[in-house]
């Protein structure tokens, strides 16, 4: 309880809980990380980073969201509730880290806004399979913002309960976003049967706790008495000393509480955040709510000074053995002299009201709840792990593309602009024919950008540049440093004149199927960097002048890509926008251009498959 | 509302995952695309003309560790500490002696890694006799004609 502005009013169990929190998240993605990157050596330390701090978040809400209809079902589980709020602010954290991470990755650097390219890249939503799923997310993400903002007892106290709460019961707007958000994105790419079977687990579990607990309530609210002026409760000695009995006394709770050989009634809803009052103790002579242990005197229903808040008052009589209780409340704070209770009707035998009780700030917890809760701590550390490593281990297959961050190289070769921005690198030591004589490095600038505008005017001639080489299966791209572009006057030692561009060789028309990706995330830059998850920034890198690669797809994993372009040759990049990370099959002529694959097709002949 | 929310919660799941579409496959690639890819003989009509790269690319220090994993007759795994740039078609060089000093002719094999999609593991055929001691590799990449790696195997 607390009478004045405090940021945080820390006390021992509050602390242990924290560090309780912290090395669970710790624990989650040491686990999450650690097995990815065991398992997966090609995951790119930003796709691990952004899939650990989101499944922790996500899982983390529900656990959040589990507390309160676990202490409604079972007491011992309210140490738990004692400090949900601050598991609440580490959900919206590591929501937050989720998605800051997320928007760096994959909506900046581009030739869009961030926030904008949120909104905008997902060009095409013809089937709910192509549904924007990025802001389902920072509609949630906001949501944990208003709550975290507003967690505080400052909050608590200024918007009055009954609005806070309203408030706080946007959560559930908010897991449902998340749930559609990691289904309608992550989901549409995963393919493990197991990322399936927990998250319906976890819809089930949540669904399954609140309905019970709500069923509990019900059961409650359905013993109420006749409507009358005087409601009967039950006879004294069914309470037990110290405790109280609920009842429905004209459509609101009431707590009748014993103490000794009184009876008073009070409203059961704590003024703090609505805590069940009647299923607390007396403990030094007051009301104490089960949930913060906030107190109140249960002759005035006030909490002792210098404590402000105050409850309704009930007038309680006990008639031929039977407490009843007055169905008018007075104002909140108003005395009213406790009933007595004649001897004949009190308990003839001590009565079990010795149960443990559990209050946050008080210095030790009882050992029986201090034994629960240590057990249900080691389950959930236990259940973490397991997570962390199960999630892990169930993720696609990481490509084998690389992208050598920072390591910067320098290479000599020949500018070409078609059939895409290239550096024609002689092969080493190269004997045979002229179709194999050089390597293309497709160029790109840093970020989300084509790199044609900074390579245009040396079309044709020998450069050395420097930049970062991205590779995966066959095909390299550079990074090029800009300003690194050093036009040369001759070819470098030991290199053969040239050809300026090899010849084109026509293989047909052919009729694939498969993808449309960015060449730059999909070569190695993102990891991985297609399918329906990928899509926004796919889209992005491509609205940018990233080259347009093909990945054509057949049976037994088999894979290969290429360059796709109009069929006069031209760059598609704003045609296919609309068609990028969708299954799609293209009819085209093939060509190849020295060791580059090209794909020649007009957007009418690209066909979205539909299955 | 929330326990409305919560209701919806298992129908909207069961949209969404409803939805989800698989990726497009060709049953079988045209035979055009079957003849733009290299074939090993193409690789391996390249490689001996890369030992002067080998050469240069071990004096420059371009070496990077690796272990045998495992001798299997004829053949060795051996797991180096760094990603290969290209995991399909390598093409590498045995020599008892370091690099740069002696490459002996007809020393150029065709390699196979042992798991492509980790990159890792180069599974390599051994000449006749199995050089005791220390075996030095040079490694290339045939599809772009780079050295990859001059890798120093502890035999």
């Amino acid at each position: 309880m607390g009478h004045a502005y405090r940021a945080v009013q820390w006390n021992p169990f509050k602390r242990r809980y924290d560090a309780c929190a912290a090395a669970l998240v710790l624990l989650y993605l040491g686990c999450f990380v650690g097995v990815t990157a065991w398992l997966e050596p090609e995951a790119t330390i930003e796709s691990l980073l952004i899939r650990g701090f989101g499944t922790a978040g996500f899982l983390l809400l529900h656990l959040v969201l589990s507390i309160g209809p676990l202490a409604r079902l079972d007491a011992r589980f309210l140490p738990l509730l004692y400090n949900r709020r601050h598991l609440g602010v580490v959900t919206f954290s590591l929501g937050l880290v989720h998605g800051v991470l997320s928007l760096v990755q994959y909506h900046a650097l581009g030739v869009l806004n961030p926030l904008a390219s949120l909104f905008q890249s997902q060009v095409g939503t013809r089937t709910l399979a192509e549904f924007p799923f990025q802001p389902l997310g920072l509609l949630a993400l906001a949501i944990l913002f208003l709550l975290a903002a507003t967690s505080h007892d400052f909050w608590l106290a200024n918007l009055g309960a009954p609005l806070w709460k309203a408030l706080h019961m946007s959560v559930y707007v908010a897991w449902f976003l998340l749930l559609m958000h990691v289904a309608l994105g992550i989901l549409q790419a995963e393919t493990s049967p197991l990322l399936v079977a927990l998250l319906a687990l976890g819809v089930t579990w949540i669904l399954g706790l609140h309905l019970l607990a709500a069923w509990r309530e019900r059961r409650i609210d359905s013993k109420a008495g006749a409507s009358s002026d005087w409601i009967d409760v039950c006879a004294p000695a069914e309470i037990a000393d110290g405790r109280a009995k609920i009842a429905l006394v004209a459509g609101e709770r009431v707590a009748v509480f014993r103490y000794a050989d009184k009876l008073s009634a009070v409203a059961n809803a704590c003024q703090h955040q609505n805590g069940p009052l009647g299923e607390g103790r007396i403990i030094d002579g007051c009301i104490t709510c089960p949930w913060h242990g906030y107190q109140y005197k249960p002759d005035c229903g006030a909490s002792p000074a210098p404590f402000t808040e105050k409850v309704a008052t009930y007038d309680v009589r006990v008639e031929r053995g039977r407490v009843l209780v007055k169905s008018a409340p007075y104002a909140p704070g108003t005395r009213v002299e406790p009933a007595c209770i004649p001897a004949e009707s009190m308990p003839r035998h001590a009565s079990s009201a010795a149960s443990e009780f559990f209050v946050g700030y008080l210095p030790s917890a009882p050992p029986g709840v201090l034994r629960f809760v240590r057990g249900a701590a080691l389950a959930v550390f236990v259940l973490a792990a397991a997570l962390g490593c199960a999630l892990a281990a169930s993720q696609r297959t990481f490509a084998a593309g690389r992208f050598e961050f920072g390591q910067l190289r320098k290479f000599s070769g020949v500018i070409a602009l078609e059939p895409a921005t290239s550096l024609l690198l002689q092969r080493p030591g190269f004997v045979g024919d002229q179709a194999a004589a050089h390597s293309h490095y497709l160029l790109v600038a840093p970020g989300k950008h084509g790199a044609r505008d900074l390579v245009q005017a040396f079309d044709g001639r020998w450069v050395e540049v420097e930049g970062t080489l991205v590779h995966r299966a066959g095909q390299a791209m550079l990074e090029l440093k800009p300003g690194s572009i050093v036009a040369l006057a001759a070819p470098p030692d030991g290199a053969s004149s040239l050809a300026v561009s090899p010849k084109r060789r026509a293989l047909g028309p052919v009729t694939l199927r498969g993808e449309i990706v960015d060449s730059k995330c999909h070569l190695g830059v993102m990891n991985p960097g297609e399918l329906a998850a990928h899509r926004a920034c796919a889209t992005l890198c491509i609205r940018g002048g990233i080259p347009v690669l093909f990945l054509a797809r057949g049976s037994n994993a088999q894979q290969r890509q290429m360059l796709l372009v109009g069929s006069d040759g031209r760059a598609l990049n704003q045609e296919v926008l609309a068609l990028v990370a969708d299954p799609v099959e293209i009819t085209g002529e093939l060509s190849s251009w020295g060791d580059l694959l090209v794909l020649a097709a007009e957007p009418a002949q690209i066909r979205r498959i539909s299955h | 509302m929330f326990l409305a929310l919560l209701l919806a919660a298992p129908a909207g799941l069961w949209l969404a995952l409803a939805a989800r579409e698989r990726p497009a496959r060709s049953e079988e690639f045209p035979a055009a695309l079957e003849r733009a890819s290299w074939s090993a003989d193409q690789a391996l009509a390249l490689a001996p003309a890369r030992q002067a790269h080998a050469a240069q690319a071990a004096q420059s220090g371009a070496l990077i560790a690796a272990r045998v994993k495992e001798v299997q007759g004829q053949f060795v795994l051996a797991e180096v500490q760094s990603p290969i740039i290209e995991p399909d078609l390598l093409a590498y060089a045995l020599s008892s002696a370091p690099l740069g000093t002696e490459l002996p002719a007809g020393s150029w094999l065709l390699g196979a890694i042992g798991d492509a999609a980790r990159g890792r593991c180069l599974r390599l055929a051994l000449p006749e006799a199995f050089p005791p001691g220390e075996l030095w590799l040079a490694v290339f990449s045939l599809a772009h004609g780079e050295i990859v790696a001059s890798v120093h195997v502890q035999g």
